[in-house]
C-alpha cells in the first residue's frame, strides 16, 4: 500500500473514530512526515489532531539561520514551546472523534462487526433516541408532578 | 523582540489550555475504536446530509448491556463531563444515574449535547429487552428545545 493511500485511509478511520491507539500513533508519525500544504486532507487531520505545531515546515520555505538566545530565555522558550505542543496534541487525542463537517457517514458497529446499511444504522439511531426520549418524558413528568405537589403543599399552608 | 516572542508563546499555551479544557471530554474514550470494537458494544456514527433535517452535524452513540463492567465507568465519565455543562436534566435512582441530558459548552458555533441512559434503572422496564446503558453525543446548530422536540417525536 503506498504511503499516501495508507495515510488517507488512516485519516478516514480516525475521523470515523475507528482507529486504535497504535494506528493513531502511526497516523501522527505519517502526518509529521507530510509537509504542510502538500495534502489538504493531511492538513485537516493535522488541525483536528492539533499537530500543526509539530509538523515540518513546507520544503519550499527557505530556512533562516537561527539566532541563539540567552540561556535563560532559551530554557523558557523551550519549556513554553513543549507545553504548547503537548497541549495541542492533547486536544486532538481526547476529543470525541468526529467526522469532518461535510463528511457523509452512516456506520454502526455491533460486537466489532461493521454495519454499513444506512437503513439499519438509522434504525439503531432512532432506537437509541426513542429510548432516551421515553426516559426524558418520564423525568419531565416526574418533575412536573413533584412541582405540582410542592404547589399544593404551599397552598395548604 | 525576544520577550515578545516568549510572551506570545506563553499566551498560545494559555489559549491551548483553555480550548483543551472546553473540548476534552471524559466520555471520549468510549467513542474510540478501542472501545467500540469490543464484544457487547454497539456504536453508531452518523454525520452529514442524513442529519441535516435534525439541524445536527454529528451523532454518535455507544451502548452496552447495563450489567457490562463499563456501565459504572460510563456513569463516572458522564458525571465528570456534566460538571462543565451549561444546563442539565438528571435523575438518579437507587443512588445511580438513570438519565442525564447535558448541554456542553459549544466548540466554535457548534452546540454540543450529551445524553446518558441506564435503562436498568427505568421505572417501567421493557421485559423483552435486556436493559442497556447508552451514551449519545450530538453536535450541531439545534437548540436544546429543538433536541427535546425531536426526542418527543421519536
Amino acid at each position: 500500500m503506498n504511503t499516501t493511500h495508507h495515510l488517507h485511509s488512516l485519516i478516514e478511520r480516525y475521523f470515523a473514530g475507528e482507529t486504535s491507539v497504535a494506528e493513531e500513533r502511526t497516523l501522527r508519525s505519517l502526518l509529521a512526515d507530510t509537509p504542510l500544504g502538500a495534502d489538504p486532507l493531511a492538513d485537516e487531520a493535522r488541525a483536528v489532531m492539533g499537530l500543526s505545531l509539530a509538523s515540518p515546515l513546507p520544503r519550499a520555505v527557505p530556512r533562516r539561520k537561527a539566532k541563539r538566545l540567552a540561556p535563560t530565555l532559551r530554557a523558557w522558550s523551550g519549556a513554553a514551546a513543549a507545553a504548547v505542543i503537548l497541549l495541542a496534541i492533547g486536544i486532538g487525542m481526547e476529543r470525541i472523534p468526529r467526522a469532518t463537517p461535510t463528511a457523509d457517514r452512516c456506520v454502526a458497529y455491533i460486537d466489532g462487526r461493521a454495519v454499513s446499511d444506512d437503513t439499519a444504522v438509522m434504525a439503531l439511531m432512532r432506537s437509541d433516541l426513542a429510548a432516551v426520549g421515553t426516559a426524558s418524558s418520564e423525568v419531565s413528568s416526574e418533575i412536573s408532578a413533584d412541582l405540582s405537589q410542592i404547589g399544593e403543599a404551599l397552598n395548604n399552608i | 523582540m525576544k520577550h515578545r516572542i516568549l510572551t506570545l508563546v506563553l499566551l498560545l499555551a494559555a489559549t491551548a489550555a483553555t480550548v483543551q479544557a472546553q473540548e476534552k471530554l471524559a466520555v471520549g474514550r468510549f467513542f474510540s475504536g478501542d472501545f467500540t470494537s469490543k464484544d457487547g458494544v454497539t456504536a453508531v456514527t452518523v454525520s452529514g446530509k442524513k442529519l441535516r433535517p435534525l439541524n445536527l452535524s454529528l451523532y454518535r452513540s455507544v451502548s452496552v448491556e447495563s450489567s457490562n463492567e463499563a456501565t459504572p465507568q460510563m456513569e463516572s465519565a458522564v458525571k465528570a463531563d456534566g460538571r462543565s455543562a451549561s444546563s442539565r436534566e438528571v435523575q438518579y435512582r437507587d443512588g445511580q444515574l438513570y438519565f442525564g441530558f447535558y448541554t456542553l459548552p459549544p466548540v466554535g458555533n457548534e452546540k454540543r449535547y450529551l445524553f446518558f441512559l441506564n435503562s436498568d434503572k427505568a421505572p417501567t422496564k421493557v421485559l423483552t429487552a435486556s436493559p442497556r446503558t447508552t451514551l449519545i453525543y450530538m453536535e450541531g446548530q439545534a437548540t436544546a428545545d429543538q433536541i427535546r422536540t425531536m426526542l418527543k417525536q421519536k
